[in-house]
């Protein structure tokens, strides 16, 4: 039985499908990656001056090819505004490809911080059950017990407006989610018959837990963290939304929908539609990749 | 053979065997999946049948197909795999070619298919009864209130009690069991005529599993059923399949009636799965190892508690567990899932802390040792845990799982530690390249062994093994015994071998321990508790076990009643026995009395004090001789028995014949030893309860007027009888026309006399025909036997009288007559055995005639119930062998002949639902109607010697002037005279049949006076039948199977007693006109219950009679009484003859209805 079980869940469902939507996740994550690391050098303009052409629209449709030839050729004297520039005369094109540098810096290291520290206390927590675990619990219900955004907002609000500050209220509101999953995961794992045989074997409790738990019960976190990457993104840029964010003139996909939201009333769309798709598209790659990770893990 | 024989097997040879109809055919069946653009087939060309009432094992190893062959049998597949080509012929029509609508009808309602875990298959939101309404609805136009009706009765069917209510509960509200019956109630509710039961019992705990089976099997044999049972346990399909098939790589491999696939498989496979049966046949458990065994570990009242949360309650989890395991010695801990084995395993090894009691291993107590030194230790004690799939870290290889205790326990460097891990994947036969694999994707026998490698890698001293064998498929489940016992050989390693599988413990272990709810209730060696279980829950664990031997089905045996009940939980313990609330053998000082382990000789030990005190009887499994149903059994080897049996086996029925007696060996009789005087008053007595041989069984007849006489061996009472051999008159068959009372018979003197013929020349008969008195009849055998001085003097006297004689018809040889049985020479303990082979009883006669015919004879068989289905049809007997272990004979018909006393008790025993007051019951006529032949004896004693010693014991003359009814002599019907010989010399002096001989000076006078000097005359009166006179069951008597014993209620009527009076002063009158001095008469002998008659009646009307003319019992269309039982009235003489002929007259009838007869399932 159990090898027929095996082989209709890991080779027999259809894999075209789910091969075809972690690579779309997985192209756009790695686009997001590398803007992340050259967006502000390859933008056409510096993404931190403005120009004196405010609120240019960008080329219509049926101008972009022609437009495009043009500036191949170098016929231009400037380069194209490709998503017009806003009410301050940036260059939106180039803020959007040199944003993901902050946000994906401060979504990545405060994810990472919150997997460190979340995996550690979710393996303690885990492991070793006792009041002072079960304390760390319930600090951590009460935590997850406000929503992520209005904690975050207080915790800068109180901290101070900058990126280590917004790293560090990001990191600390998703902790609880790892130690909570890795928590849930070493639970499962510490009753196992490796376990215990690791231990009939002479092991100490420590390098039971380190060299046996913890490893296999990392796949839930890991997974989680994809998501979570995408999630914390979005949060980065709402925090700017509201003002809680980066300062201007940083390039944010937050602080970019939040300047530009002002001339929407004015017909101005462009200053913040784009890097409102710009978002959407990376935290649905994160999101689609996370998806795909999950499901070839939960399959092993 | 004379050619009458040879036309009468023509006629009887046309009763040919009915061939098994298929029911199910498959061809070439081919099931792929899609993988990677390719198929691989996991049913790849299956081909088998199933034939009508069959019971058809599958077995093969994980992987080979077995499931999803049974679903493609329904046309089914699991996406995205296809059944690729083939036929499954079902009922003439090919399953895979029919449309969908039409083959969803055959779905549940032709074949019903019982899948993996029946508990979940359950609908948790629907009530039983309305679920299994909803599966009958689904083949059945039925709706509402009788729905709920066909449900109620389909629960009833599969034996839940009280099903009314019990259709109410939702499934998780039923326990296990009921659950099971309900699922079965559900699958069975159409009578599929196919049901596909795919490994329905994995995951169960034994017992649990042996009653679902059962269930199953016994619900199967009423509707009639067919069962394809896939399994991977050879012991399911040891004890319940008909035939096997073996699946492998997706074919069938082997396909074979059972006891040839156990005891000759052909296929490599077969071989393989096999190989323990049959290397070690039956014995049981290891040899110790040479020298004795040394102590290894020993652990003295090991106690680990559980707290239960949110309470101040614990669970007692060990109790108090002593154990003791020897320098290469395996200790098997056994039990059901809950009894807290697996628990001592790990605090043997601290892996959960004890919370009292000491393990000394080596000399050391380990619960003292500090946990740092605790870890040093491990390396000599290992265990390897049930599910090989978990015990291994996913993420190492093989080679680092290997090395890891390594690591721990040694400083070799890595090249060495490379090296112990090549030679310890060597050690348990895997394959060196699986080193640097992980384990995924591998095997569970693989896995098994790297973890019995890993275990094995710092040389340990002791290993528990939890269950290691439980997951594996059974290929691999022989390869890890296999292993398991040869590092044992090699390395000198202890096991504790913790399991439920007791096929596997009594291959692998030399002690055993049984234990439940914490407690271990018994220990000994693996041959004392496998064949002499003391502990009443042992009893039960092994009965319930499966064994995988084929020539001991569970579904031919009785088994003992499991276990009421389910476990009772673990908290709040009696104080008393744990058993107590599910132990058969319970009293109330049970429930008080804490229970201890003590001895029980030979190192056994149990913790049952009436087990102790030898009150608890001992079950155990052995060897059963059917293959499948006899056409008929018979129960008794006695006069009609041995002619029944006869009759049947020469017309090529199948025909078993159950004896609670043995052969009678007549090199050793009585008669051959000059006590032959003193063996008739002790160990050939005729009552019972004065002999007490171990065959008899106690009688109580404590209100009997006349004391029982009766014999227990083939032969029946014919052993101890005087063979006279007068066959009823015409007018006995109709006292109620003739003279108003009693009862008519159904049948004749006419009817039976062709049967009285038959049965004078099979028992040989020595007399004269023409007797003006009777009825006229073929010339005797054999000449009459000489009359003798006595008989000559009295028949002159009662000529000159002018009253009736004739020399009564005998059945003892005056001439050679049957096979090897020579001539009476008169020497005269006959009832002892006749030297000669003279004298017939119906073992000497019947029964060599009736085995050359095929009967087969069991004796030593004590039967205590005729089993019967629920329509009330008898399916067969169950009886308790010689050594007192129950067994299960299966029959169509079930025939009686135990005499009017035995048969009756064994009725009145047959207690059913059905029959509430015992089978055949209902008018509560069994047993009444008691009738003996109330005897008067007259003796005279003549001057001169007229040597009443000589000649045989039977009658000589008989009278029968006063034999029908005269309204002057003021009794109605009559009686008849029979002159009897004297006795012997110390018969003589000790009374014979006068007072006895005085002691003191008259003594020789007396003795001289009398001693060949006397005749007697008995009065042998008729007896009208009376429904106070009766057999009962004992309330306090029982034999020594704990049966209760027959009790005998009898008392003389004023009728009876008047008719004794005027017979005795008949025969002084005879003895005085022949000269006989003086003439003493004994009114009423008491030892006179040789003829017990009537408890069963024969009539026309079922209101008034248990049988009718045909002795077939009415309400039980398969049942039949052929002994004296069945007597409407007694007439006044012997009645063996009759018995016979009516009995033969039995068997006719049976042969000719043979094929209508309504049998059971």
């Amino acid at each position: 039985m159990s090898s027929l079980h095996a082989l209709s869940q890991s080779d027999l469902l259809p894999r075209r499908r789910r091969d075809w939507l972690f690579g779309l996740g997985l192209t756009i994550v790695v686009i997001v990656v590398a803007l992340a690391i050259v967006g502000p050098y390859v933008g056409p303009y510096d993404p931190t001056l403005t120009t004196p052409n405010v609120s240019v629209p960008p080329p219509s449709l049926s101008e972009i090819p022609g437009l495009f030839g043009a500036w191949i050729s170098g016929s231009l004297e400037v380069p194209p505004n490709w998503m017009g520039t806003d009410a301050s005369g940036f260059d939106v094109f180039s803020r959007v490809i040199a944003a993901p540098r902050t946000d994906l810096v401060i979504a990545l290291v405060a994810n990472g911080l919150s997997l460190l520290l979340g995996v550690f206390l979710g393996l303690i927590a885990g492991y070793y059950r006792n009041a002072a675990t079960e304390l760390m619990m319930r600090v951590s219900d009460v935590m997850q017990s406000f929503p992520v955004f209005i904690s975050a907002m207080v915790l800068v609000a109180l901290a101070g407006r900058s990126t280590s500050n917004i790293v560090i209220a990001l990191a600390f509101v998703y902790t609880p989610i790892y130690v909570r999953l890795t928590r849930a995961e070493v639970m499962s794992q510490k009753v196992r018959g490796f376990v215990e045989a690791a231990r009939a074997l002479g092991n100490t409790e420590l390098s039971i837990a380190i060299r046996h738990v913890l490893p296999n019960s990392l796949t839930p976190a890991l997974i989680q963290a994809s998501v979570t990457i995408g999630f914390a993104i979005l949060l980065t840029a709402g925090l700017s939304f509201v003002g809680a964010g980066v300062r201007p003139p940083t390039p944010e996909w937050g602080l970019m929908i939040s300047t530009g939201a002002n001339q929407i009333i004015l017909g101005e769309w462009w200053p913040s539609v784009f890097p409102g798709i710009a978002i959407s598209l990376t935290v649905f790659g994160f999101a689609v990749l996370g998806n795909a990770l999950e499901r070839r893990y939960d399959a092993s | 053979m004379t050619r009458l024989e040879a036309t009468a097997l023509a006629e009887f040879s046309v009763v040919e065997p009915v061939a098994a109809r298929t029911v199910l055919s498959v061809e070439n069946l081919v099931v792929g999946y899609p993988v990677d653009g390719r198929m691989i087939k996991p049913v790849d060309g299956l081909s088998f049948k199933v034939r009508e009432r069959e019971v058809v094992g599958l077995i093969g190893d994980a992987g080979s197909g077995k499931s999803t062959a049974a679903l493609a049998l329904l046309g089914l597949a699991r996406a995205p795999g296809k059944i690729l080509g083939g036929r499954v012929e079902f009922d003439g029509r090919d399953l895979l070619k029919l449309p969908d609508p039409e083959i969803r009808a055959i779905r549940g309602r032709d074949i019903a298919i019982i899948v993996q875990n029946p508990r979940s298959s359950l609908n948790p939101m629907l009530r039983i009864g309305k679920q299994i309404g909803y599966a009958y609805q689904a083949h059945n136009a039925a709706s509402g209130p009788q729905l709920r009706r066909k449900a109620i009765d389909m629960l009833r069917m599969v034996g839940i009690n009280d099903p009314e209510r019990r259709a109410d509960p939702y499934a998780h509200e039923l326990s296990g069991g009921m659950a099971q019956r309900a699922l079965i109630a559900m699958a069975l509710s159409s009578k599929p005529k196919l049901l596909i039961a795919d490994e329905p019992t994995s995951g169960l705990d034994v017992t649990i599993q042996a009653q679902f089976l059962d269930e199953m099997w016994n619900t199967v044999q009423e509707t009639g059923s067919a069962i394809l049972l896939i399994t991977q346990e050879l012991g399911t399909l040891a004890n319940y399949c008909d035939r096997v098939l073996v699946l492998h790589e997706g074919r069938i491999v082997e396909d074979a009636p059972v006891r040839e696939f156990f005891a000759n498989p052909q296929h490599p496979y077969s071989r393989q799965i096999l190989k323990l049966q049959r290397e070690r046949g039956s014995s049981l458990g290891l040899e110790s190892p040479e020298g004795g065994v040394k102590q290894l570990l020993k652990t003295t009242d090991l106690r680990k508690t559980f707290a239960v949360q949110h309470t101040r309650k614990t669970i007692q989890a060990v109790d108090k567990v002593s154990l003791e395991i020897g320098r290469g010695e395996t200790l098997g801990l056994v039990g059901e899932s809950g009894s807290g084995k697996t628990t001592v395993g790990r605090c043997l090894l601290r892996l959960l802390e004890p919370t009292s009691g000491s393990i000394v291993f080596n000399g050391e107590d380990l619960v003292k040792l500090p946990p740092n030194d605790m870890r040093r230790y491990r390396s000599k004690l290992q265990i390897v845990f049930q599910d090989p799939f978990d015990s291994l870290n996913p993420r190492w290889t093989i080679r680092r799982i290997l090395t890891e205790p390594l690591d721990l326990h040694s400083d070799l460097s890595t090249a060495d530690k490379n090296k112990r891990a090549e030679e310890l994947i060597d050690l348990v036969d895997l394959d060196r390249s699986l080193l640097d694999r992980k384990p995924r994707g591998l095997g569970a026998g693989a896995l098994q062994r790297i973890n019995i490698a890993r275990a094995l890698a710092c040389n340990p001293e002791f290993i528990v093994l939890d269950e290691p064998t439980s997951v594996l498929s059974p290929r691999a489940r022989v390869g890890l015994i296999e292993l398991l016992v040869r590092l044992q050989k090699e390395l000198g390693i202890s096991y504790l071998f913790i399991s439920h599988d007791l096929t596997t413990v009594r291959y692998l272990c030399h002690k055993v321990s049984v234990m439940y709810l914490g407690q271990i209730v018994e220990t000994g060696t693996v041959e004392q508790v496998f064949s002499r279980p003391r502990h009443p829950y042992s009893q039960a664990l092994l009965s319930a076990h499966l064994f995988p031997d084929p020539t001991d089905r569970r579904v031919d045996k009785v088994i003992p009643a499991a276990l009421e009940g389910e476990i009772p939980s673990p908290i709040d313990l009696p104080n008393g026995c744990y058993l107590a609330s599910r132990c058969p053998h319970v009293v109330d000082a049970c429930r008080t009395i804490p229970q201890t382990l003590d001895p029980v000789g030979g190192g056994q030990e149990v913790r049952c004090w009436r087990a102790v005190a030898g009150d608890v009887t001992a079950f155990a499994g052995g060897a059963r001789m059917s293959d499948n149903i006899d056409d008929v059994v018979i129960v008794g080897a006695g006069a009609s028995g041995a002619a029944v049996a006869w009759r049947l086996a020469r017309a090529g029925l199948k025909v078993t014949c159950l004896e609670q007696g043995d052969w009678v060996r007549y090199d050793e009789v009585p008669s051959f030893r000059t006590d032959w005087e003193v063996a008739r008053q002790t160990s050939h007595h005729p009552n019972p309860n004065v002999r007490q041989n171990p065959v008899d069984y106690p009688v109580d007849d404590s209100e009997a007027a006349i004391k029982p006489f009766l014999y227990n061996a083939v032969g029946g009472s014919t052993i101890l009888w005087g063979a006279h051999f007068p066959r009823f008159r015409p007018s006995d068959f109709r006292v109620k026309t003739l003279d108003g009372v009693g009862d008519d018979w159904p049948i004749s003197y006419e009817d039976l006399a062709p049967y009285y013929e038959e049965n004078d020349r099979m028992m040989g008969v020595s007399g004269l025909a023409g007797d003006p008195g009777n009825p006229p009849r073929l010339a005797r055998q054999m000449p009459p036997l000489p009359l003798g001085r006595g008989g000559e003097t009295m028949a002159a006297a009662f000529d000159r009288l002018g009253w009736h004689w004739w020399p009564c018809d005998v059945a003892i040889n005056s001439t050679p007559y049957g096979e090897g049985r020579g001539g009476c020479n008169n020497c005269g303990p006959c009832d002892l055995g006749c030297p000669s082979g003279a004298r017939s009883s119906s073992d000497v006669t019947y029964w060599p005639q009736a085995i050359r015919a095929g009967a087969k004879l069991i004796t030593g068989a004590r039967v205590f119930e005729i089993e019967t289905d629920s329509q009330g049809r008898a399916t067969g007997v169950a009886y308790y062998d010689r050594d007192g272990i129950a067994r299960r004979h299966r029959a169509h018909v079930v025939t009686l002949a135990a005499n009017g006393l035995g048969t009756a008790r064994l009725m009145l025993l047959s207690k059913s639902k059905r029959f509430p007051n015992g089978i055949a019951n209902d008018t509560d006529l069994v047993g009444r109607r008691l009738m003996h032949h109330p005897t008067g004896m007259v003796t005279g004693t003549f001057d001169e010697a007229i040597d009443g010693y000589a000649g045989p014991f039977a009658v000589s003359i008989l009278c029968q002037h006063f034999y029908e009814t005269d309204a002057a002599r003021g009794f109605v019907r009559g009686y008849q005279m029979q002159l009897v010989r004297s006795n012997g010399p110390v018969g003589t002096a000790v009374g014979g049949y006068l007072p006895r001989v005085p002691w003191g000076e008259r003594h020789h006078e007396t003795f001289r006076n009398t001693f060949a000097r006397t005749a007697s005359l008995t009065v042998t009166t008729e007896d009208l039948p009376r429904l106070d006179n009766r057999v009962t069951l004992s309330d306090t008597l029982t034999d020594r199977w704990g049966i209760p014993a027959p009790k005998m209620t009898y008392s003389l009527d004023q009728n009876t007693r008047d008719m004794i009076e005027h017979g005795i002063k008949s025969a002084t009158r005879a003895f005085e006109e022949a000269g006989a001095t003086a003439v003493r008469a004994e009114r009423l002998v008491v030892n006179a219950g040789f003829h017990l008659l009537g408890t069963a009646c024969m009539g026309s009307d079922p209101d008034t009679s248990v049988v009718d003319g045909d002795c077939r019992a009415h309400g039980v269309p398969n049942l039949m009484i052929v002994d004296g039982s069945v007597f409407t009235t007694s007439a006044a003489l012997n009645p063996t003859p009759t018995i016979q002929a009516v009995a033969l007259r039995a068997a006719d009838w049976l042969i000719a209805a043979r094929r209508g007869v309504e049998v059971a399932a």
